[in-house]
């Protein structure tokens, strides 16, 4: 039942984050950036990445600085990719025949993004903070079919490749002006080409001016298609299919708002190291929520009939809910909006692409888990509490399930850290979610 | 990321627990500096400060260990970066690198005297700045105490490491959480039948097993910072520096197996001759247990754009080597590989440097060699291993030259026809 848990959570994570599951012929794959369809084929090129994207910038009153309090920073920020894998999905949603194609960026040799920016302090001592993330997947840029043709750029809107912890200019904010390359479908499917990612670009906007400068190229190697079929197993693993009712659930009204208060580590090694020392700030996830996603799921044995899986939804009184696991799971994704001290000076600012999730077993037993979703970072400095699997705990009332609308409770929990930074999660969020559309599918999966 | 906090409670099966999950929270914080008492003033590490933060928020699942009654619990590193300040007026290193990602395990375990105690590692170091390597990190202790239902490991460990004293604090609290509903296992599945068919074939085959030993020699690398910004995140703007690696005392046993299906019985004559004009495909390794017991020494210097410089010679005892061999491209011989897994740091002393990664590439083999048909059958010889060439990024660039030179002896030849099953 743990297992079928976990299943569970993955399934509706990526569903969650805007992706469609598709069935097809008992297997199943996930569709990353396509708001639902069913996966006709899949390639996955490889790529070879040469070449970096450097971004100089500074805070510039003629571009807003003063407004956003960021005219102290000024800083370079370092993007080296070594590889990538380009996703190309042909999907048939609503009748109709899509592509979808993403890139991954990313490698194993640890450093991918580097950050020095330098914070400058009237009559005071600045300090520089140094930050690096690593990723061995890392996202964006989102590649866009649009008339037969894709477009990749450098970088993406809600993208996380200049992420890091330190103040600075955000993947959106430089997306319109990076470079990019267009490319026929078919050929990009093909792979085995170059894709050339270079040139130089300035920039003035959301408090800082500076250059974008790209000698990237991305080298694709030969593609591997991948049967929309679902997973195939070497001979001898003993297989099990496994049922999974999905029931969506929709936003009736979202009240309340989570926060995290963030300062400096005490420690001043630490502290020092980031140019967190005194820091104080408060991060706020909007109530003006832009969009809430959840489901309820129930996984079982295929075998089982299928009024079993509609009982364990509390659905119908007709079925033996008992060996099916029920789980409920929400995110709810908004606007951040942040002010940090430091110094006597203060940045404020907002970005949108910030979120909390929740899962829960509506069986019992095991522990709600939440946490920190999407990224949390905006222009001035501050946590990464993407990475944050933790600070959030949740709960629905005891037999929510036998109600067509139902309330999920997310609250802030104890405090954890991030690097240089100490986060103090609070406040809370109550979402009355409404029950809809039921699917069903069947996967196969190693037997348990 | 996402997944592992789904994961927070998995199934452990353990002889006196039947099903336990854990939760884990809280975060291992490492410190260190440059001490004078140690050193460090030889190394011009004095100024030297560092930190490692690692996360155990939201890493869940847990496991036995390998040994009977340990639990092995995977502790999230995403997001956690080495910074080390080099001093005053020099700049800060900061690295993420990729075995730090991969995370690390807490292992509880009984230790002497039967006192429950938490293992960190294996994996752990300053990276490619200047600080702790892995082994110094990986023997580490933390004292534990049991409560109902609770690990609680928290507290504070000093530590040295070479010119460096340091602390580990820890916040980390395991917690047990309540059974699943049902019973579930978070372990591998079970193979129904893994070798569902066999056939038996005929095997012309030559075995040579050899002594290898090693002589002096050493692979080389002399590095410097890359190119401004690309430096800077590594503070390695300027910095040139030399590395020698050598496996002094390396013994090993080397087993070489030539051979080829044939549909009828040959002596072992005819299977020699037939390893000679290279009629049999040659692959093999070393025998015994992996991991034997060689010493990697590698011996550091860097020198700093402002005139100073570091010298630590660093130790890796039970290195984890490996040979393999292999027909060459042309059949016309063995390529022989000295194989070094990723993450195993041989590189890395007090001193600031690149990684073996960086040195090496991501693929493990720090040196090969062919060796002729011919060759083979002598009864000794020897053999020089190299890997020449360029390396460039993660804020080091540089060449490679250098050879390890080792002593064939071969001390058995079993030669003519086996049967062997396949699938």
């Amino acid at each position: 039942v743990t297992r079928a848990w976990s299943l569970a959570f993955l399934l509706a994570l990526a569903g969650l984050a805007g992706t469609a599951q598709a069935q097809s012929g008992g297997g199943q794959t996930f569709l990353y950036g396509v708001g639902g369809g069913k996966v006709v084929s899949q390639a996955s090129i490889p790529a070879r990445a040469e070449g970096e994207v450097i971004v100089t910038f500074r805070g510039d009153t003629a571009a807003g600085c003063a407004a956003a309090g960021v005219c102290s920073y000024a800083g370079t920020i370092t993007v080296r990719p070594q590889g990538g894998d380009l996703s190309v999905v042909t999907y048939r949603r609503r009748g109709r025949i899509g592509h979808a194609a993403t890139l991954f960026l990313g490698g194993p040799n640890g450093t991918i993004t580097s950050a020095r920016v330098q914070r400058s302090a009237l009559g005071g001592q600045g300090g520089t903070c140094v930050d690096a993330q690593g990723s061995l997947v890392g996202t964006s840029p989102t590649a866009v079919v649009h008339g037969g043709r894709v477009t990749i750029r450098v970088l993406a809107p809600g993208g996380t490749l200049l992420q890091t912890r330190c103040a600075g200019p955000l993947d959106g904010d430089l997306a319109a002006i990076s470079p990019a390359v267009s490319v026929s479908l078919p050929r990009l499917a093909r792979g085995q080409m170059s894709l050339d990612l270079s040139g130089t670009r300035a920039f003035a906007g959301h408090g800082f001016t500076g250059t974008i400068s790209s000698t990237l190229v991305l080298k694709l190697g030969k593609p591997s298609s991948q049967a929309s079929g679902g997973p195939s197993f070497p001979p001898g693993i003993k297989t099990q299919r496994t049922r999974i009712v999905t029931e969506r659930l929709s936003q009736v009204r979202v009240e309340g708002g989570l926060s995290a208060t963030v300062s400096g580590a005490a420690d001043p090694i630490i502290c020092r190291l980031l140019d967190t020392c005194g820091l104080t700030g408060t991060l706020i996830l909007s109530p003006a929520v832009h969009g809430l996603s959840g489901e309820v799921i129930a996984t079982g044995p295929a075998g089982r009939p299928y009024r079993d899986f509609l009982a364990a939804l509390g659905l119908t009184v007709g079925g033996q809910s008992r060996g099916i696991e029920v789980s409920v799971f929400v995110t709810l994704k908004g606007q951040v909006r942040t002010a940090v001290s430091q110094a006597g000076a203060m940045c404020t600012d907002t970005s949108g692409s910030g979120g909390a999730f929740a899962a829960i077993s509506a069986s019992g037993g095991l522990p709600a888990n939440g946490g920190f979703l999407g990224s949390w970072r905006t222009r001035c400095p501050g946590p990464l509490l993407g990475n944050a699997s933790t600070g959030v705990t949740a709960s629905v009332q005891p037999g929510a399930l036998a109600h067509r609308q139902f309330t999920i409770q997310l609250r802030g929990s104890g405090p954890f850290t991030d690097d240089g930074y100490v986060v103090t999660p609070n406040g809370g969020m109550s979402a009355v979610v409404r029950r809809g559309r039921i699917t069903s599918q069947v996967i196969t999966e190693p037997a348990s | 990321m996402l997944a592992l906090a789904a994961l927070a409670a998995l199934a452990l099966p353990a002889p006196a627990v039947a099903q336990q999950t854990f939760a884990t929270s809280g975060s291992i914080t490492y410190t260190w500096q440059g001490d004078p008492a140690r050193g460090c003033a030889a190394q011009s590490l004095c100024g030297v400060q560092g930190a490692l933060i690692l996360q155990a928020q939201g890493s869940g699942g847990s496991s036995s260990g390998p040994s009977r009654g340990s639990i092995d619990i995977p502790l999230e590193a995403t997001g956690s970066t080495v910074r080390v300040s080099d001093g005053p007026g020099a700049g800060d290193c900061v690295d993420v690198p990729s075995s730090i990602q991969g995370g690390g395990f807490l292992t509880i375990a009984r230790g002497p005297g039967g006192r429950l105690v938490g293992h960190l590692g294996p994996s752990l170091s300053s990276g490619r700045c200047a600080g702790p390597r892995a082994q110094d990190l990986a023997g580490i202790t933390l004292p534990i105490r049991r409560s109902r239902g609770m690990y609680d490991l928290r507290g504070s460990e000093s530590f040295a490491a070479g010119p460096f004293t340091g602390t580990l604090v820890s916040t980390l609290v395991v917690r047990t959480a309540p059974n699943a509903s049902g019973s579930g296992s978070a372990g591998p599945s079970p193979v129904a039948n893994p070798y569902p068919s066999t056939h038996k074939v005929l095997l012309e085959q030559v075995t040579l097993r050899y002594r290898i030993t090693s002589l002096p020699g050493t692979l080389d690398a002399s590095f410097s910072g890359e190119s401004d910004p690309f430096c800077a995140t590594l503070d390695s703007c300027g910095a040139t520096g030399t590395l020698a690696l050598s496996f002094p005392g390396f013994q090993r046993t080397l087993v070489l197996n030539a051979s080829r299906t044939v549909q009828a019985r040959v002596g072992a004559r005819q299977a020699i001759a037939d390893l000679e004009r290279g009629r049999l495909q040659a692959q093999g390794g070393e025998s015994g247990p992996f991991a034997g017991s060689s010493t990697a020494r590698v011996a550091e210097t860097l020198s700093w754009a402002g005139g100073l410089s570091c010298h630590d010679t660093s130790d890796t005892s039970r290195a984890p080597l490996f040979l393999s061999a292999g027909p060459t491209r042309s059949g016309g011989g063995v390529s022989l590989v000295l194989n070094n897994p990723v993450g195993s740091d041989l590189l890395r002393t007090h001193c600031p440097g690149p990684l073996d990664t960086d040195v090496f590439g991501v693929f493990p083999g720090l040196a090969r060699t062919s060796i002729g048909l011919a060759e083979l059958l002598k009864r000794h010889s020897v053999i020089s291993l190299t890997k020449p060439g360029s390396f460039a990024g993660a804020g080091y660039v540089g060449g490679r030259s250098g050879a390890l030179a080792f002593s064939l002896t071969l001390e058995r030849v079993r030669a003519g026809t086996v049967e062997e099953t396949r699938l």
